[in-house]
């Protein structure tokens, strides 16, 4: 090992390949009085989350919850805001979130930043040779003026927040897209290249956001051709289910993706009925689990809930 | 291939020495609590409130943690005041006057006191500290938070006897105050002053919580400490967990005996040769803090790796010492009650 590297390597070698996706019903909010309850509780879940590796949080619609009428946004979308706003580079964070999202990001703006993230790290994060970028669009400057610009679908600069956007060697990219970007050589790189020796694991620069805004969409539309390897029920309430307990999680060595489901019973059996038709020959949610994971003790709050399930994930299994 | 399993620690003996990557001789260690019990205090630093900008996030944090500590029915928090550990001044937040220690310890007492004793609890000039605490949803995990259930036991503070039939020094009384103005005689009992006591409102009688509430938990105590003698008074097995360290790095040399000397615990070896429940004592906070505490502490053990009985070994991708104190707790008491159970 060279001594001359920047950052140091922590080698936790247990969890390298095993990727965790959460899943959290929006009812996660549901005790929270005002915005900066809600912020600090999905802060709390931001912060385990990038502790634990974790490389995508699904936020689970649930429909039965009447959004207060004063709201402009639903509470899903406030989640996915909040979530995507603590693993977003401070210096991109003007550029992702557009106006109309200001009011609701008051309270997260004035949060300490997550730590385990590399790219919101203090230590001389203005001169490090990697930075988080998002391509912008580019036109041809003499047709700019005319208003007819031609718009290009790729683009060869990077917005990495400082003044001058970045223009890539030799590559084009689509637009809109976040990128990690190597000052030095002006080209774009792999997270893991960029910050892999800095903490040695795959995914730690930050998770992926989405909303499942049924039961079907939180299995089908992941990001991954092939779905999750297994799902895990983390059940909040007593309430037996016929899913058997977790005996054994895939090793390390597939690769495996495995799907926590955070929910009350009753959650699930609501979104599940809301899409009942898709399932002709399904009794209800529990044939989609392969294993449930009680807490070790008895909880029924989602924020709360995490921590000790990803704890025992690794430390048990 | 990479080494530093934590599987593979729990094959060695204890004390068995594994050399890590780094070329660290970490010590692993099997901790004996001889007994079948287990109960948990931990001591929480005020440098946990040090990165809070305002009074809402100091109630946040301290709300986190005791929503932790009732979860996992953590019998005592002890706040330690390290304000004298700190290298640089902190600045202050605008419009406290008072201690972190004490604005800390007033916050935890706040969330697990019975709602209809927080009149008599808090003194008027600090109720404009829980002012952001008030809005919280209260924990539920305690029985008494919660008028409806349970009528007819009440939580009730012991109240001296009217002083104006002349000077009584009793120190004992029969009077239980349960809010609202509200008092209990009780019909047979004489107890101490200023006693926290649950009673049966049928029978005029103080029950043990423990049995009116059929072995729900009932909070912790707060304690507040300055040296870590007074923090320790007590406890036999004491566990560092390395936390709120932003800058820890195992490879430099201060921090060389944290790694070499302090053990890891792999796992816990239970007995029932003793009735007694094992109490553990789980210190959070940075090394170099607790360092300088220890030194002006009174204490038996020659240098602090002597004092703690191990340290924790966080799983898998969460790094060492850099994490929010908070944080660290849920993950710590995992451990330890997946070990126990």
């Amino acid at each position: 090992m060279s001594s001359t590297r920047k950052f140091k390597k922590v080698e936790k070698p247990l969890s390298q390949t095993r990727h965790y996706s959460l899943c959290i019903p929006t009812t996660l909010v549901s005790d929270c009085r005002n915005l900066s309850q809600i912020t600090h509780k999905v802060y709390q879940v931001a912060k385990f989350a990038s502790l634990f590796n974790v490389s995508e949080v699904v936020i689970l619609e649930d429909n039965s919850q009447v959004d207060a009428t004063k709201k402009k946004i639903s509470t899903a979308k406030l989640i996915l805001a909040l979530l995507q706003y603590f693993v977003t580079p401070p210096y991109l964070r003007n550029t992702v979130f557009n106006e109309k999202f200001r009011p609701y990001l008051t309270a997260a703006s004035k949060l300490p930043r997550l730590s385990t993230l590399p790219f919101t790290r203090y230590q001389k994060q203005d001169h490090g040779r990697y930075r988080e970028g998002l391509t912008i669009k580019m036109q041809k400057p003499t047709l700019a003026r005319k208003k007819i610009g031609k718009v290009f679908k790729q683009t060869k600069y990077i917005n990495i927040g400082k003044s001058k956007a970045l223009a890539l060697q030799s590559q084009l990219v689509p637009i809109n897209a976040r990128v990690t970007i190597d000052t030095i050589t002006r080209k774009i790189v792999s997270p893991q290249e960029a910050y892999g020796d800095f903490t040695g694991l795959d995914s730690q620069y930050g998770y992926y956001t989405r909303i499942a805004s049924s039961f079907t969409d939180l299995f089908m539309k992941g990001p991954l051709k092939e779905g999750y390897t297994q799902s895990v029920y983390v059940p909040l309430t007593t309430r037996d289910t016929s899913i058997p307990e977790l005996s054994s999680l895939p090793t390390a060595e597939t690769n495996p993706h495995i799907l926590l489901v955070f929910s009350t019973w009753d959650t699930l059996a609501r979104a599940f009925k809301l899409d009942q038709d898709q399932f002709v020959d399904c009794q209800g949610p529990q044939e989609f689990f392969d294993a449930q994971l009680p807490c070790p003790v008895s909880n029924s709050d989602v924020a709360d809930a995490i921590p000790m399930t990803l704890t025992t994930l690794s430390t048990v299994f | 291939m990479a080494v530093k399993h934590k599987s593979e620690s729990l094959k060695h003996e204890e004390g068995a020495a594994k050399k890590a990557k780094t070329g660290l001789l970490k010590l692993k260690k099997i901790m004996d609590i001889e007994s079948n019990v287990v109960k948990y205090s931990i001591c929480i630093p005020t440098t946990v409130i040090d990165n809070c900008n305002n009074l809402e996030q100091v109630t946040f944090t301290a709300y986190q943690i005791a929503r932790t500590a009732v979860l996992f029915n953590v019998q005592e928090i002890i706040v330690l005041d390290q304000s004298k550990d700190k290298k640089h001044e902190k600045k202050s937040r605008s419009k406290e006057t008072i201690s972190d220690c004490l604005l800390l310890a007033t916050l935890l007492q706040y969330f697990v006191t019975p709602p209809n004793l927080l009149d008599t609890t808090f003194k008027k000039k600090n109720k404009l500290y829980l002012k952001c605490a008030s809005t919280f949803p209260p924990l539920n995990q305690l029985p008494f938070m919660n008028a409806s259930a349970e009528q007819h036991y009440k939580e009730g503070l012991s109240i001296a006897r009217d002083s104006s039939k002349g000077k009584s020094d009793d120190a004992l009384t029969n009077l239980v105050y349960i809010g609202k103005n509200q008092i209990i005689t009780l019909s047979n009992q004489n107890i101490p002053n200023t006693a926290r006591v649950t009673v049966d409102t049928e029978r005029k009688e103080v029950v043990s919580p423990i049995d009116a509430y059929k072995g729900k938990p009932l909070g912790y105590h707060v304690r507040m400490a300055s040296t870590l003698n007074e923090v320790s008074e007590g406890y036999t097995k004491i566990v560092w967990v390395n936390s709120g360290d932003f800058h820890y790095d195992e490879e430099l040399s201060k921090y060389h005996k944290v790694e070499t000397k302090l053990p890891y615990i792999a796992k816990l070896k239970k007995s029932s040769t003793s009735e007694k429940p094992c109490n553990i004592l789980l210190i959070f906070g940075k090394w170099g803090h607790l360092k300088r505490c220890f030194r002006r502490s009174d204490l038996e053990s020659s240098s602090l790796h002597h004092y703690f009985s191990g340290q924790l070994q966080f799983p898998a991708s969460v790094p060492q010492g850099n994490i929010p104190i908070q944080d660290s707790l849920p993950i710590a008491l995992t451990m330890f009650q997946r070990w126990a159970s």
